[in-house]
């Protein structure tokens, strides 16, 4: 992966921790059973997003040709190979500030507080140039990550009747790309500072002005690049079109790329949260499992489409689209909503028959509903799609999502 | 006891993971291999440049592939126009702005031909270097001809380059700094091309190019 005389790499980094419960101010301090904080600063190497076989000058099939009237496979290179790649340590600092432990007797509440700050460097693949078709740079595309997380576990009540188990993790994140420059046999690259990552597909979707998804320098990393539409405006004929604002007060309505569009959210959401709480009144429990995100949006693809009454009767469209009447499909911040759901993703009850047998150890009714319902203010199918994962999809509902199902499950469990 | 067992073992795991940074791909070859005669050369580095002559990937071939050469030169004149069918065919305005010459540097499409022809370009560049590279593998009339059939299809990529985007680049070498590469006038770009031709005709087969599937000079 990296080049022949650069497979080794030194990347030091040092951490300690502080043990406060074992000092004297806090050893006499009964409630608290721990609490510890831990530093750590250092360098990390990192080989994500580069294949195998970079730095080689391998070959592949390139095809077929005919060579004096006989098709002859012909091979190839697939791309420059970078011999002197390396993965560099002098920029890609990893620093870890501040996590903290913090936990107070145990089982009946924890805590624990981290926060994190990181900021690496991704190697991608650079597109062709003059000089070469394509290449593995080390690219400077430097990402810092900061992350707060708090976690809560504990037992609020246990007792012989009644317990109650509560874990919670709520998660606050943000990232932001720094350069998008990088090195390739001495010379300096660099890439375009707004690069289009994701846009809409389908039939009439194809190509041109749709992208919504972008990767710009000094912002986080999915970004809606979008026109901003101001309202809707009349035809003559009756039906409504976007009013697209011009940004740039030029005149003129772009909506391509260098054209009217400005930031309008981030794909990634700011807060992360799980929870599961379990409780148990004598035989009879209990439990449910959420999920959420917040501070994200989604550009809703799916509405646009099948919104525009341009496509109807070849396509079919949402049912309030005839009375809408949107013959429109340029993609504006029209179609941008907010992410933001808490989602119930199990809910279970049971009951666990008391038994005095001797061949039984136990037995257990139960019925679980899995998707039991998710809060939104999303109008689409589902908040839940692709809002982490960098690539084409990120952030955008694209006609694509099968509608989540309910689960009704009953379940008896029997132990002998 | 303990502690030197866990030594021992260390060391066969550490030579482990040292014959490891040693990589030899199985699915692919090295390129020494494949230019190891004069037939693989004329293979590998002449006659595999005419891959690229068509191809299925949008945007790439010198005919036909959809948003490619051929819609750039058609769609924007008279002879043709992509009208949209419903919702179908418009596709962010890309037709329409075809049509209307309001295409800009953004236009990915139009980014994506300038990169295929670009690729032709180095990897014919590339050609010549190894022709070059390997000369003691070839006769002397050999690397002559091999040199001028290579030649003969960069001009036909920059002749295309040229028709489409004017004052490009003229790039003759594989090792050629990026700082070197300045933008040429359209006419140096023609002039380039045109005496490209005349140097290597000669050298090319008498044949008619249909027969061979080769550039030829009928």
């Amino acid at each position: 992966m990296v080049g022949a005389s650069n497979t080794w790499g030194f990347f030091p980094s040092i951490s300690f921790t502080w043990d406060l419960k074992k000092e004297n101010f806090l050893i006499n301090v009964k409630p608290l059973s721990m609490l510890k904080l831990r530093a750590g600063a250092g360098q990390a190497g990192n080989l994500g997003g580069i294949s195998a076989y970079t730095t080689m000058n391998t070959v592949r099939q390139t095809g077929i040709v005919p060579i004096k009237s006989s098709p002859t496979v012909t091979l190839g290179m697939v791309r420059n190979n970078n011999p002197e790649f390396k993965v560099g340590n002098e920029d890609d600092i990893q620093h870890r500030c501040g996590h903290g432990a913090l936990y107070q007797r145990s089982y009946t509440y924890g805590g624990v507080l981290l926060f994190q700050d990181y900021r690496h460097a991704l190697c991608l693949r650079s597109p062709g140039s003059a000089i070469c078709i394509q290449h593995i740079a080390r690219k400077h595309r430097f990402h810092v990550k900061q992350r707060i997380g708090i976690g809560l576990s504990g037992q609020p009540i246990r007792k012989k009747d009644m317990e109650l188990n509560v874990n919670m993790n709520l998660s606050f994140q943000s990232n932001r790309l720094i350069s998008l420059s990088g090195k390739y046999k001495g010379m300096s690259m660099s890439a375009a500072n707004v690069t289009a990552i994701g846009a809409l597909d389908g039939a009439g979707q194809n190509g041109g002005d749709n992208n919504v998804v972008y990767q710009i320098v000094g912002q986080p990393l999915g970004v809606f690049y979008l026109p901003h539409c101001k309202g809707l405006v009349k035809n003559e004929n009756g039906s409504y079109f976007y009013d697209i604002e011009d940004l740039d007060h030029n005149g003129k309505v772009d909506i391509s790329d260098g054209g009217d569009r400005y930031v309008a959210g981030q794909a990634t959401p700011k807060v992360i949260l799980g929870s599961n709480i379990s409780f148990r009144y004598k035989n009879f429990y209990v439990s449910i499992q959420m999920n959420g995100a917040l501070g994200h949006k989604i550009f809703n693809g799916t509405g646009l489409s099948f919104t525009s009454m341009a496509c109807f009767p070849d396509y079919n469209v949402l049912k309030d689209a005839p009375q809408k009447n949107i013959v429109d499909q340029r993609v504006s911040d029209y179609w941008l909503e907010k992410g933001d759901y808490l989602n119930f993703e199990h809910l279970t009850l049971g009951y666990n028959v008391p038994l005095k047998s001797k061949t039984l150890r136990s037995l257990r009714i139960s019925g679980n509903v899995s998707n039991l319902g998710t809060i939104t203010g999303y109008r689409g199918l589902t908040p839940m799609i692709n809002s982490y994962v960098v690539n084409s999809t990120m952030g955008i509902d694209d006609k694509r999502n099968y509608p989540l199902f309910r689960t009704y499950s009953l379940g008896l469990s029997i132990q002998f | 006891m303990k502690k030197i067992i866990e030594y021992i073992l260390a060391v066969p795991l550490m030579l482990c993971f040292c014959s490891c940074l040693d990589e030899h791909p199985k699915d692919q070859l090295d390129q020494e291999e494949i230019y190891n005669n004069a037939d693989n050369i004329y293979k590998n580095a002449v006659a595999s440049l005419y891959n690229y002559i068509g191809s299925n990937q949008e945007s790439e071939g010198l005919q036909g592939t959809c948003r490619g050469i051929y819609d750039y030169n058609t769609l924007t004149t008279d002879e043709a126009m992509i009208p949209i069918r419903g919702g179908d065919w418009y596709d962010g305005g890309l037709w329409e702005n075809i049509y209307q010459h309001n295409w800009n540097a953004n236009d990915i499409s139009l980014y994506n031909v300038w990169k295929y022809l670009f690729k032709v370009i180095v990897i014919s560049n590339q050609s010549l270097s190894v022709i070059d590279d390997h000369k003691s593998l070839l006769s002397a009339e050999q690397a002559r001809d091999f040199t001028a059939e290579v030649r003969a299809v960069r001009a036909l990529f920059y002749y295309y380059a040229m028709d489409m985007f004017g004052r490009v680049p003229i790039v003759t070498s594989y090792d050629v700094k990026l700082e070197q590469v300045t933008q040429s006038e359209r006419r140096e770009v023609f002039d380039f091309i045109f005496n490209e031709l005349l140097d290597v005709a000669p050298l090319l087969a008498d044949e008619h190019s249909n027969k061979e599937g080769t550039t030829t000079d009928e």
